[in-house]
């Protein structure tokens, strides 16, 4: 016979059903968990937390150490309306909160009950924000992950009118002692990269062009960055070849585009350099017009 | 087999290795297809994904791979790669339409010359595909058996919008859209078939290795078609064959 024992906070936790209804969705906001992963062979993007280092500061402030799924707002934040009670946080970009009348300070936990009204307002520095829930949001995984992406999932993004079931775990206590630090979000132009496989076939002008220019963002979506700069045309090309979040693609027009969570999975442009994780979260919260250049840091040694 | 021991580090966890087998690239396909597979369900505590290409392999591990890691993945390759395997896979048969509307791509690249459009048409016809990888898009498969002659370089600058169901050339590959996408592909045709749907399971129908036959249809069996099938989980015609490698 097999023993195993339920942990003393679990009946509390799951009889304490809450749910949130979106009175506004805000301009693009959707479910995002750590991703979707092993299906990448039938085309999936691994979607996920554009800033995945907003994303978990916000789930660790109501105690989720293990990355629940929250919402990831652009822009302009949600309205939300509470049926029951939650612990909440919000993280990322500088925005206003408000819960009913009062202002909600960012990057702390604080507690909504029933009929409360959470609402985010347009961001004044930063583009994304993440609103966290203890115990996060509850939902059927679909292909392994909470993320939204159409066609995978049957919405892009929250609609307006949905009821949003939390699971509801109210008790912050165990972890009001536990002390992490949270670094402010950095807005300086400068991405960290490492080498990606086509770097090396290169030459060395155009490599030296690459890493003292200046690029502009220009169109950008949780697909992708399109950077302009002032590279040349080329001729390169590459057969389509594996591609992940922050792999910088070279174009014909000497254009970059940066795959970033609900990108592709291949890419049929050079894979010139790869942006470190943090990096990733960094750039997801520049918007249009914005100017960034690149600094090779150095790669994993291979075997 | 020929493999590279070496791991190519691109990031952190993703590391791409090139394999090579002597046996035709027809059955390679299909080869690499269940090795992947098999990769991904003998290492799912360390690895959460795997992609292969006509290049090359690319391990996406959970955490940073220590040597010991590696080293494990390359013996039980060594080993996987000795045994024999049958395989069985697919022959679609996916009707198209062809008309000018769905085609005007080829038109603009033959600049409008009729006689250079209709040839290049025909001879596409002539074709049988292999499906090689997915990529780009849920669904989105990269198809080999283009002749070099018919191939057709990528657009300068990509389409905004394409329609699902959109045949397009892209180079030597051949694909279909599974749904609304930006695309910088040659659109030649279209089909009323849909080549991803997330109530299926699984979502695609159509596995590394399958073969695709286009047959052409008129506008008006498109759209009479169109209307009957595009929601439904109707999958179209098809043969199946083994390959033993």
């Amino acid at each position: 016979m097999i023993k195993f024992s339920i942990p003393k906070n679990y009946q509390i936790q799951h009889h304490l059903k809450s749910s949130v209804k979106i009175i506004d969705p805000g301009f693009y906001t959707s479910i995002q968990d750590n991703g979707r992963y092993g299906y990448r062979r039938v085309g999936f993007p691994v979607s996920g937390p554009m800033d995945k280092f907003s994303f978990t500061t916000a789930n660790k402030l109501v105690g989720n150490f293990n990355n629940e799924p929250a919402l990831e707002s652009t822009f302009k934040g949600p309205k939300l309306l509470f049926s029951g009670p939650s612990w909440v946080a919000v993280s990322g970009a500088i925005i206003p909160v408000h819960k009913n009348d009062r202002i909600i300070e960012l990057n702390k936990p604080f507690f909504c009950d029933l009929g409360d009204i959470l609402e985010l307002g347009s961001v004044k520095k930063g583009v994304r924000s993440y609103i966290s829930f203890g115990g996060g949001i509850f939902q059927n995984k679909v292909f392994g992950s909470y993320s939204q992406y159409y066609p995978i999932t049957k919405n892009a993004t929250i609609i307006k009118g949905e009821n949003i079931s939390l699971k509801g775990s109210t008790s912050l206590l165990k972890h009001k002692k536990f002390h992490f630090k949270i670094n402010n979000l950095r807005f300086d132009q400068k991405l960290e990269v490492f080498e990606g496989p086509y770097w090396k076939c290169l030459d060395n002008e155009l490599k030296k062009i690459i890493l003292n220019i200046e690029f502009k963002i220009g169109s950008n979506d949780r697909m992708a960055y399109r950077l302009t700069g002032s590279l040349p045309k080329n001729k390169i090309s590459s057969p389509s070849a594996p591609v992940l979040p922050g792999t910088v693609q070279l174009t014909p027009n000497g254009d970059l585009i940066i795959v970033m969570r609900d990108g592709q999975v291949t890419g049929g442009y050079p894979r010139i350099l790869q942006l470190t994780e943090k990096s990733q979260s960094h750039l997801s919260q520049f918007m249009t017009g914005k100017s960034i250049n690149f600094k090779i840091i150095e790669n994993d040694i291979s075997h | 087999m020929e493999l590279k021991t070496r791991f190519n580090a691109f990031g952190k966890k993703v590391y791409i290795i090139n394999i090579k087998k002597k046996i035709h690239i027809n059955s390679f396909i299909a080869w690499q297809s269940e090795l992947c597979n098999s990769i991904q369900n003998n290492f799912e505590d360390i690895i959460e994904d795997v992609v292969f290409s006509l290049s090359e392999i690319t391990l996406f591990f959970k955490e940073i791979p220590n040597d010991n890691d590696k080293k494990q993945i390359i013996l039980w390759l060594r080993n996987f790669s000795v045994k024999k395997q049958n395989i069985k896979r697919n022959l679609w048969e996916i009707p198209v339409c062809f008309d000018p509307i769905y085609s005007q791509d080829i038109l603009n690249y033959f600049e409008n010359n009729s006689i250079a459009y209709k040839t290049y048409i025909l001879n596409f016809l002539k074709c049988t595909f292999q499906v090689h990888h997915y990529g780009f898009l849920p669904g989105f498969f990269y198809s080999t058996g283009l002749p070099t002659k018919l191939n057709l370089p990528r657009k300068a600058t990509p389409l905004k919008l394409i329609e699902p169901g959109t045949l397009a050339i892209g180079e030597s590959y051949v694909g279909i859209y599974p749904q609304k996408s930006p695309g910088g592909w040659h659109r030649i045709g279209k089909t009323y078939y849909s080549f991803f749907n997330r109530l299926n399971d699984p979502p695609c129908f159509a596995l590394p290795g399958d073969k695709i036959k286009f047959s052409s249809i008129n506008l008006d069996e498109y759209q009479k078609q169109n209307d009957k099938i595009q929601y439904s989980k109707k999958l179209p015609n098809s043969t199946s064959f083994e390959i033993i490698c």
